[in-house]
């Protein structure tokens, strides 16, 4: 494992209550990114968050909420991210919001009308 | 269903044993003595663990839990209120105990709150969880990916171009759901064959009702090991069909912004089929062998026992039995290896595969909802499911929101028994 992105995290997960990762790397994914944008704003939202967000264009977000901090990862770093993850879970404080084939997701219920948006995104943040 | 899912979730004999165990060696090693012991997780392992503790005279000042609908209700006695009240007391004459799966979020939250004291964990039953990122528990993790990754190539050979279907816990109830579903799900994505994978022979028998011969019956750590082995492989041909376990599935997040009933839970997020799919039935049920020592119709089948669901007072059972017996009604209590008949009926224990059929003969079933249940929610009888009032995990909704049956008369037990 990568010592430098261990420590990184190691210091990410002191600084902050819950760490949200988003791949934009599907269409999918980019669909449920925007709507978090776009509904953030008007979540009620008083603990340390952060963004991470791979395979993205943009570099500087919008910040509307001191307690609110986005930032690009290379794709090489949530590659190795989510290997770690996959390999055991470190913290129940880090959200991954993809679809992968082997085990269900969230994103069923949104897909199905049964999850509004704003509750799909209150449910990823709860 | 699972450890809170049902609140809690009984121990099962092993870890009941693991827990006694590490109980003994705390008093041994004169841990508890002079302390405060609080116990955080209002589950019914940490039910256990405080009659336990109780038999051993040792009472817990507190039991801590993260849901606020809870604060102020007591477990014989003990009060249940928020993690932060440990800080109130002097940390080096307080110990936390947690018997509860989430136990390394739960000691890592006191630290985050700043408790100092010290933390035990007295049942170890999550093994997918360490939070640390140390290079010790990396290494740790990573060996047991490797051993988790020979079963799976073991897997992979025995059950060719089949999706493994890997069920992370072993509840009668998710299995039940699981299978009535599972056949759509494999023609969504094109593939003709599976096998699945289980935690004890009670699943297995499940799953065979269903018409699935390809079962194979695993330890529950090992069980554990062969998941986190797919998901670090990202095998195509595996799939994990659980609403919460293990660590990486979210969909029981939802519950905490929506009311979602267990088999829409399974036919939406499970497997993301739409509401309106008609689950499959069960058509591998044999008859009971011992029919002729019941009389047909006049008979109840009794089911107080359920591992992952709290008990009811024994009140309860005796006012059922006494209205029954005074009808001329015979009861009998569905049992399995030690579990004791109640008193006034007889022990009967059918195999999962025989007990519609000797509902049916009886003609009436009273159980605790537990996955028992499921498995006969199609019986032709007279059904009544009893439900203890509390909260589904720390969500706002019962149990009876998450599991009331369609058909079926479904009762809510609240404290005062009324």
């Amino acid at each position: 494992m990568n010592e430098e992105l261990i420590g990184k995290l190691s210091y990410d997960l002191e600084n902050h209550a819950k760490i949200v990762v988003f791949s934009l790397e599907g269409k999918y994914e980019r669909e449920i990114f925007t709507i978090f944008q776009r509904l953030l704003p008007d979540i009620h939202i008083d603990y340390k968050l952060l963004v991470l967000v791979a395979y993205s264009k943009i570099n500087n977000f919008k910040v509307y909420n001191s307690n609110i901090t986005f930032r690009s990862i290379h794709q090489e770093s949530f590659e190795i991210l989510t290997k770690l993850y996959d390999t055991y879970e470190f913290t129940n404080r880090i959200v991954f919001v993809k679809e992968v084939m082997q085990y269900p997701s969230m994103l069923n219920y949104f897909k199905l009308g049964i999850l509004t948006e704003r509750e799909l995104i209150e449910a990823l943040l709860h | 269903m699972r450890h809170c899912f049902i609140k809690g979730g009984n121990l099962d004999k092993q870890h009941y044993q693991e827990m006694i165990c590490n109980i003994n060696s705390l008093i041994e090693n004169k841990e508890l003595d002079g302390k405060n012991i609080y116990l955080f997780g209002h589950c019914n392992a940490t039910e256990e663990l405080a009659d336990c503790l109780g038999e051993k005279g040792y009472v817990p000042a507190a039991i801590l839990d993260n849901n606020i609908l809870k604060y102020g209700k007591k477990y014989h006695g003990i009060i249940i209120t928020s993690p932060e009240t440990v800080l109130e007391d002097n940390s080096e004459k307080c110990i936390v105990c947690i018997a509860a799966r989430a136990y390394a979020a739960m000691s890592e939250q006191l630290k985050r709150l700043g408790y100092k004291g010290q933390v035990r964990k007295l049942v170890d039953y999550n093994s997918y969880a360490e939070y640390s990122l140390s290079g010790d528990t990396l290494k740790r993790m990573k060996n047991r990916v490797e051993r988790g990754q020979k079963r799976l190539r073991h897997l992979n050979e025995k059950y060719k171009g089949c999706l493994k279907v890997l069920c992370p816990f072993s509840a009668l109830g998710d299995i039940y759901f699981m299978m009535s579903y599972l056949p759509y799900y494999l023609k969504k994505r094109g593939i003709s064959e599976c096998a699945v994978g289980v935690i004890g022979n009670g699943c297995a028998s499940v799953v065979r009702i269903f018409g699935i011969d390809q079962v194979e019956v695993f330890l529950q750590k090992d069980m554990d090991e062969t998941i986190q082995a797919a998901l670090y492989e990202k095998d195509r041909l595996t799939f994990i069909p659980h609403q919460d376990r293990p660590y990486v599935v979210n969909l029981h997040k939802a519950l905490y912004v929506k009311k979602i009933p267990l088999e829409q839970i399974y036919c939406c997020g499970v497997f993301g089929l739409k509401e309106d799919t008609k689950p499959i039935l069960p058509t591998g049920f044999r008859n009971f062998t011992g029919l002729d020592l019941i009389p047909k119709g006049k008979a109840v089948i009794l089911s107080p026992y359920a591992k992952s669901v709290t008990s009811l007072p024994d009140i309860i059972w005796k006012q059922i039995i006494r209205y029954y017996r005074d009808r001329g009604y015979c009861c009998f209590t569905n049992v399995i290896g030690d579990e004791i008949p109640l008193e006034g009926t007889e022990g009967i224990c059918p195999d999962i595969t025989e007990i519609r059929s000797l509902v049916e003969y009886a003609g009436t079933f009273i159980g605790i909802r537990s996955g028992l249940c499921d498995i006969l929610r199609t019986a032709q009888a007279k059904r009544i499911a009893l439900y203890p009032d509390y909260n589904y995990c720390d969500t706002e909704w019962k149990a009876i929101d998450i599991y009331e049956i369609d058909g079926w008369e479904n009762i809510v037990i609240k404290d005062d028994f009324s």
